[in-house]
């Protein structure tokens, strides 16, 4: 961590000590790698997003077997079947032992749902639908040609892409979108919201050392954990995530690499690993002010990867389309389709509301698919760059140090 | 890609500073090298004459299949392989210039994407070989196993022959589009854009010598993108002694797009571009040489020099990978031209 990085916090830091007669927090003991211990036990915990994790790994693997049914890809989402009995959809007995589930988890975040159960149903709805339409539309015409209003296979590079009627590929949007339902929306409007932090007597247990029973975390800490597991979880050394970085899971991880490996972004990486454990130090010490402040950082940066890698793929595609064959851009526009829907996950802590709501993302959608006939085989180059250019406008962004 | 646009910019605000008169978006203005003639050159005398010689050792090939299909015996077994081979390296000139059209009838993708799926093409006789998904049980790929990696060639001889011809069949329309009518308007879309034809000529090389040429035959047989190396992604593995001919065909045929008048190295000559003191396209030309002497001392077969001495391809690697950057960054900052492609990320 460089100086430069500690400046803001430190103001921050400056800022409340003026601002209250409360002694200075005490210096925070920042370790190197995301490692906390009590009396000697390790209090960080994240199993339940490693496994959700990797729940969603076999789902979207699932999702290109043409042999699956629907049934079985909403057993891997639910984790139950439809009348809520129990089943073992997975591959892995050890995911098929657990009661995790990834659809209860998709767009539930505290801050944004809690109060709005109808959105939330909508949400969850079309990663429902997402999955029903691969196996209906798409399975059955794997072993064909894809044209224009007619769903099946298209060629990118030497390989075999499955799109749907509208060109679209339902596995690319389903993952993509999913970083946003699941992964972005439960760790910044959940688990780093002072809504859930701060929730009952978690200041009182945290500052008092209580830990939940049976375990060797306080309340506080473990609901940091959770949502630095959404990132960071399935590393390799999940402590010291950043050296394998980009190849620990297909969701988050991943793209926090991909966009930190775009010169203009070097560094983000570091900083929300960095922010993850300040923050979590600062629980440690009880310094809440930089805890949130930690939070903010967090909430910025990784609503920038979702942000940065939406536009990438849009003009990528738009470049395609205009310099390869009809459906050269259709991959990258799928993965920008689901990135898009991401967005009203994002978090903005200026004003606690996403950069980009519900309404303005399903608008853009609209204009890349839903607008043109056929979808995705007619849409122009320039409708998809102005999309491109609403979303960089709505994050402060540079288009062109996006888009590279 | 990044470091090439600031590179751009940095270059375009240079250039301008040195002569204001000058648009960036319009370097015809700016140099007096004739880009049409450059074109008509590369049609008729490069790339027309490559699809041609391509298309007649392809229909050689064919006609050998059709009477090793009626007669199967040695004698016309051995007739099959060499003109297989002969095919195959006549494929090598052909591979940078896959666009126009080609891109279109996967030109590229249904010759020659490798490994080959050998258990696919063995049990899956009926496979539509239109799908994408099945790319990888056709082309010349799927001949080198059938022809050379199987105990009884003349078990698949209908199979043989039934994907010569679907090599052979976007063959004929593809040199249409050099020679016929369509010629014209590549020769006289002369300009600078995107679309303009030197600017999609050139995007096309390069992208082929860093993907193929680079990368598929060299860098991912020796491991460059794996932990160890893997033999059987090598071209051509199973007729053993043909994937270092491949790919020096395809140097050459690499090196002699570049070298050829009037063409690239011309061009930055006229343009006096230099790096260190030197000429740059002198830099690119000695750049490939130095790619050729670091192949002279390798095995026939590269999946056999992976295993035995992978040092030596790694070398072969890093040679090639320097004049990446010389075209990449530098030949392309000095034409003005945009990269138009990116890696895929393989996601």
């Amino acid at each position: 961590m460089t100086r430069l990085k500690f400046l803001p916090s430190l103001l921050l830091v400056l800022f409340f000590a003026c601002d209250d007669d409360e002694p200075m927090s005490p210096t925070l003991q920042v370790p190197e790698t995301y490692t906390f211990e009590r009396q000697g036990t390790s209090t960080v915990n994240f199993e339940g997003q490693q496994t959700r994790i990797a729940m969603a790994e076999e789902l979207i693997d699932g999702m290109m077997v043409p042999s699956n049914t629907e049934a079985e890809l909403q057993a891997m989402f639910r984790n139950e079947g439809p009348n809520g009995e129990d089943v073992e959809p997975y591959a892995s007995a050890e995911l098929n032992a657990a009661t995790q589930s990834i659809r209860s988890k998709v767009a539930a975040s505290r801050d944004y749902f809690f109060a709005d159960a109808t959105t939330s149903a909508l949400i969850k709805a079309d990663f429902d639908l997402w999955l029903e339409a691969q196996a209906a539309e798409v399975f059955p015409r794997w072993d064909e040609l894809a044209t224009a209003g007619q769903a099946g296979q298209i060629a990118d590079g030497s390989r075999a892409r499955y799109v749907n009627a509208n060109g679209l590929e339902y596995n690319q949007v389903f993952a993509k979108s999913l970083i946003g339902a699941l992964m972005v929306d439960q760790a910044l409007n959940n688990y780093l919201s002072p809504a859930v932090l701060d929730e009952a007597d978690n200041r009182a247990n945290n500052d008092g050392g209580l830990t939940e029973d049976g375990q060797p975390y306080t309340t506080m800490e473990h609901k940091w954990d959770e949502a630095y597991g959404y990132v960071f979880g399935a590393a390799v050394d999940p402590a010291d995530p950043l050296p394998t970085l980009g190849d620990d899971d297909s969701f988050l991880n991943e793209y926090v690499q991909r966009v930190d490996a775009d010169p203009d972004y070097t560094g983000i990486a570091e900083d929300i690993f960095d922010a993850f454990v300040r923050g979590r130090a600062a629980i440690v010490a009880g310094d809440y002010a930089e805890r949130d402040a930690q939070a903010d950082i967090i909430r910025e940066l990784v609503s920038r990867v979702i942000a940065v890698r939406g536009i990438f793929y849009l003009m990528r595609g738009a470049d395609a389309i205009e310099t390869g064959t009809a459906t050269a851009g259709f991959h990258a526009l799928s993965e920008a389709y689901g990135f898009v829907y991401s967005l009203q996950f994002t978090h903005d802590p200026a004003s606690d509301a996403p950069y980009m709501d519900r309404a303005a993302v399903i608008e853009a959608q609209h204009a890349l698919v839903a607008d043109n006939e056929n979808g995705l085989w007619t849409v122009s180059p320039a409708t998809i760059r102005s999309q491109a250019s609403l979303i960089s406008d709505a994050f402060g962004l540079t288009l062109a140090e996006a888009a590279e | 890609m990044k470091p090439l646009h600031l590179i751009l910019f940095a270059f375009s605000l240079t250039f301008l500073a040195c002569d204001p008169q000058a648009g960036d978006d319009d370097p015809d203005l700016t140099d007096n090298f004739d880009r049409e003639a450059m074109l008509a050159h590369w049609a008729d005398n490069v790339i027309g004459p490559a699809v041609r010689r391509y298309d007649v050792a392809l229909a050689d090939l064919d006609m050998a299949t059709t009477v090793y299909q009626a007669n199967p015996n040695d004698e016309h077994l051995d007739s099959v392989r060499v003109r297989f081979e002969r095919a195959y390296l006549a494929w090598q000139r052909v591979d940078l210039f896959a666009f126009r059209g080609a891109e279109d009838s996967q030109l590229r993708e249904r010759t020659n994407t490798y490994p080959t799926d050998t258990a696919r093409l063995l049990t899956e006789s009926d496979a539509n070989l239109e799908l994408p998904s099945n790319f990888d049980v056709q082309g010349f790929p799927a001949l080198d196993f059938l022809l050379y990696g199987t105990p009884d060639p003349e078990t698949h001889k209908d199979r043989i022959a039934e994907l010569v011809k679907r090599i052979q069949d976007p063959v004929t329309p593809f040199l249409l589009s050099w020679e016929g009518n369509s010629r014209d308007s590549y020769v006289e879309n002369s300009g600078s854009s995107a679309n303009a034809s030197v600017d999609r000529t050139v995007n096309h090389f390069i992208f082929y010598y860093e993907k193929y040429l680079r990368a598929g035959k060299v860098g991912i047989p020796a491991g460059v993108f794996s932990s160890d190396p893997m033999p059987m992604l090598a071209e051509a593995p199973y007729h053993g002694e043909l994937s270092k001919s491949l790919f020096l065909e395809a140097l050459a045929a690499s090196e002699d797009f570049f070298t050829t008048s009037p063409g690239l190295a011309e061009y930055l000559d006229v343009l006096g571009v230099e790096r260190d003191g030197q000429p740059l396209s002198a830099r690119i030309k000695a750049g490939f040489a130095d790619a050729r002497a670091a192949a002279s001392g390798l095995d026939a077969d590269f999946a056999t020099q992976v295993e035995d001495d992978n040092t030596e391809m790694l070398q072969l690697y890093d040679a090639l990978q320097r004049n990446v950057i010389l075209l990449k960054v530098d030949m392309l900052q000095a034409l003005n031209i945009s990269v138009d492609y990116v890696d895929a990320d393989g996601d």
